[in-house]
């Protein structure tokens, strides 16, 4: 009697262990030879790019951005020529977490393709080539690179081992995408606040973001359970402390504003602009909380992602926000150069 | 047939004696099924680990490519989880005693943590991943305390510490198998996170086969002795066990001074600025101190006294904070720091789960053993919150510097309690 229902548990047994190793087997097998867009990372053998936007969108006022919308290009970065009215998105050969592309230069922050376990930084020309590749020291937060498309930026989780780990830590570094060298990561910068050094071991910085000279740059400070904004100079590696409660600052195509959230609440931000010379601070109209780094598409109006969705909103606060491109994230605005003179 | 009582170091040890032979044939036989159902119920936790540290690896990687998700945001999920997860524990362990029933309910709980991969891989939204925690941890929460009790009620009382240490080193040799087989899945098909998900709901089913099919819920004699199920009033009447109070506050006065080994490795990678890319390592180096020595750790404590080895194991971990503190760097200390705190969790982790289950009535082994796991996760998550703030405020060497004194007076402290509660059980 015993016997047999043993039997018959092992025969029970030996039926699921055939499903499972089968099943999980042959989906593997399938995931090595699917056709995938997934680890896709610049054109495909040397081939030509289907979009060149040094060449293709010579004079035209472009945003880069992450397709999100599902399918197989979900995760690639995409082109929308603003003009041209419709709603037509190009591919690019190029999947990332995080992109930003400015002044001839883009950065992806993406899968390592060397490493299954980890993210990296790659820096790719116009025609989607990747140049060159920079190690990344834990999770992708945000990617910028500066109007002239020398410099980049990165933020990293650095403590995001596990999901479960509830410590905060990230690593900012300033990049020089001509030689993929960092050149300096923000916390060896030495900063002010009111005249006074002022110095904590719990430093940590993100959202940078580049002034059209290359050598200014803002940023967030968070220290002590506060975030304030730091303007500072790449040369001499300085920062003073500007204001209070100011996360992932966008400095305005002018250079007058400065665009961010704003912490309201525990993980609640709102997005205001603040007027550099007056220190006037505006609520823009979009009142849902936004965790994003607002991208300026001119001097009026602003790029933000809610998760699912960029919208466009405009920068002094009146109107009502809009889908500006639907299943989108990353936005990065490409402007024609403006004559100089 | 008489029971008799002895006392081995501050251990109080209830055995059956006879002089009839029958007898000892039948506790040889028993004794093999016992080792039977430890056996397999490792087994089923090895499997489980991997399937369950297959998704843990990989999922901050998955969700910052499918969800644009800050670590930010898992962390508050989390803390709102704790609590939660503490009285599904409570509860369900209540369930396994009323109707002697903790084969099923354990068995509930794997299934649902295996149930909570289809989360993953039928949904991409928010919802989906928060159902995905959700889901698991309660599986986890459920399925513990239950599996405890088996292990304890199917083992002979002077080889409980010995029963939980083989038990722990499979289940840890599943979480460092897990893994290694979600990379290896990872390397052969990049980004390819769905088959990681689908390998790893194969591995929990199999691990929810193994309980179901093959594990037999026979307690030992006092686990069969009682024949009225147990009620409320009984479960409540469980504070009032001697000796069961005093190693709860021993266990929450070492575990509230303990620094998350999180924050260990975090220490150790800014001490030496090795890079981050590393930091797996050092769970899976502890991982494999804490599987070697676990066995032998569980033997030692049946042998010479199981407080003797839990507060010897806080003593390890004392050593551990002691060698970061130490100016000395280099791969020796990572080495020795990572070792210390393998062997840190083999003293302690199942040592406890004995000593308490020695104390424990049979038919409430279950609720008593997720009373002291939950007071112990609090403590830790106190302990974590602390030892946060603390760091953040002051840095890295205050904070420390506070956890070692705080720790090494919550060991003097256990020393007088159980030193107590022996003199108390004489």
């Amino acid at each position: 009697m015993r016997n047999n229902t043993s039997g018959a548990r092992l025969i029970l047994f030996a039926t699921l262990a055939t499903l499972c190793i089968g099943l999980g087997g042959a989906y593997v097998v399938h995931a090595v030879l699917r056709p995938g867009s997934a680890g896709l990372l610049g054109p495909p053998d040397g081939g030509k790019a289907v979009f060149d936007i040094a060449r293709d969108g010579q004079g035209k006022t472009l945003v880069v951005f992450e397709n999100r919308a599902s399918g197989p290009d979900r995760g690639q970065v995409a082109v929308w020529d603003i003009n041209s009215g419709e709603w037509l998105r190009t591919m690019m050969p190029l999947t990332c977490a995080r992109v930003h592309y400015a002044g001839g230069h883009g950065l992806c922050l993406a899968l390592d393709q060397d490493n299954p376990a980890a993210f990296a930084a790659y820096v790719f020309a116009p025609d989607t080539r990747v140049l060159r590749k920079l190690v990344l020291n834990g999770l992708p937060s945000r990617a910028r690179v500066s109007p002239d498309g020398r410099l980049g930026a990165t933020t990293v989780f650095s403590s995001g081992h596990s999901y479960s780990d509830v410590s905060f830590s990230t690593e900012t570094n300033l990049v020089d995408l001509e030689s993929g060298m960092v050149l300096a990561n923000l916390e060896t910068f030495s900063v002010t606040r009111d005249g006074s050094p002022f110095k904590s071991e719990d430093f940590n910085y993100w959202g940078v973001t580049f002034a059209s000279d290359g050598q200014r740059i803002y940023a967030t400070l968070a220290t002590g359970g506060e975030t304030f904004l730091v303007e500072g100079r790449i040369d001499s590696r300085e920062f003073k402390i500007l204001r209070e409660n100011v996360e992932c600052p966008s400095l305005s195509p002018n250079g007058e504003r400065i665009a961010f959230k704003k912490r309201i609440g525990v993980e609640s931000w709102r997005l205001h602009v603040l007027d550099l010379a007056t220190g006037t601070e505006t609520a823009l109209a979009e009142e849902r909380s936004i965790d994003d780094q607002v991208e300026w598409l001119d001097d009026a109006r602003v790029l933000y992602s809610d998760g699912v969705d960029i919208w466009a909103a405009n920068a002094d606060g009146s109107g009502k926000p809009e889908v500006y491109i639907g299943h989108a994230q990353s936005p990065g605005v490409v402007r024609p150069p403006v004559p100089s003179g | 047939m008489q029971l008799a009582t002895r006392t081995t170091c501050g251990e109080t040890v209830y055995q059956i004696e006879s002089s009839r032979q029958v007898l000892a044939v039948g506790a040889k036989l028993r004794e093999f099924r016992l080792n039977r159902t430890v056996l397999l119920l490792g087994l089923t936790s090895l499997l489980t680990d991997i399937s369950s540290e297959m998704v843990t690896v990989v999922l901050p990687l998955y969700l910052v490519l499918s969800l644009n998700f800050s670590p930010l945001s898992f962390g508050i999920l989390d803390g709102l989880q704790m609590g939660g997860s503490a009285l599904v524990r409570l509860v369900f362990g209540y369930f396994a005693d009323r109707f002697r029933r903790p084969k099923e309910v354990a068995c509930l709980g794997y299934a649902l943590s295996a149930l909570a991969k289809l989360a993953l891989l039928f949904g991409t939204s928010w919802t989906a991943i928060a159902g995905f925690i959700v889901t698991d941890r309660i599986g986890k929460g459920i399925r513990t305390a239950p599996r405890d009790a088996m292990i304890s009620l199917s083992s002979s009382k002077d080889e409980l510490a010995t029963a939980f240490g083989i038990h722990r080193a499979m289940d840890t040799a599943g979480a460092m198998l897990g893994p290694l087989i979600a990379f290896g899945i990872l390397i052969v098909a990049p980004a390819a996170f769905d088959a990681v998900f689908v390998v790893s709901l194969c591995f929990a089913l199999l691990g929810v086969g193994v309980i179901g099919l093959f594990v037999r819920h026979e307690p030992n004699a006092d686990g069969a002795s009682g024949a009225k199920p147990v009620n409320l009033g009984q479960a409540f009447g469980l504070l009032r066990t001697p000796g069961l109070g005093l190693v709860m506050m021993a266990g929450a006065a070492l575990a509230v001074t303990t620094i998350s080994d999180g924050f260990i490795y975090l220490a150790l990678q800014q001490r030496l600025d090795f890079a981050l890319g590393y930091f797996p390592l050092l769970f899976v180096g502890t991982a494999l101190a804490y599987m070697i020595l676990a066995v032998p750790a569980g033997r030692l404590a049946d042998r010479i006294g199981r407080p003797v080895v839990f507060i010897g194991g806080y003593g390890i971990l004392l050593a551990a904070y002691a060698v970061l503190l130490l100016p000395m760097t280099g791969a020796f200390q990572i080495a020795l720091c990572v070792a210390l705190i393998g062997g840190y969790y083999a003293a302690t982790d199942g040592v406890l789960a004995a000593m308490a289950s020695a104390l424990l009535p049979a038919e409430l082994r279950s609720t008593g053993l997720a009373l002291l796991s939950t007071v112990t996760s609090i403590a830790r998550l106190v302990s974590s919150i602390l030892f946060g703030l603390l760091w953040t405020w002051q840095g890295m060497d205050v904070a420390a510097g506070i956890f070692m004194a705080g720790l090494g007076a919550a060991i003097v402290l256990s020393v007088m309690i159980l030193k107590g509660r022996t003199a108390h059980a004489k």
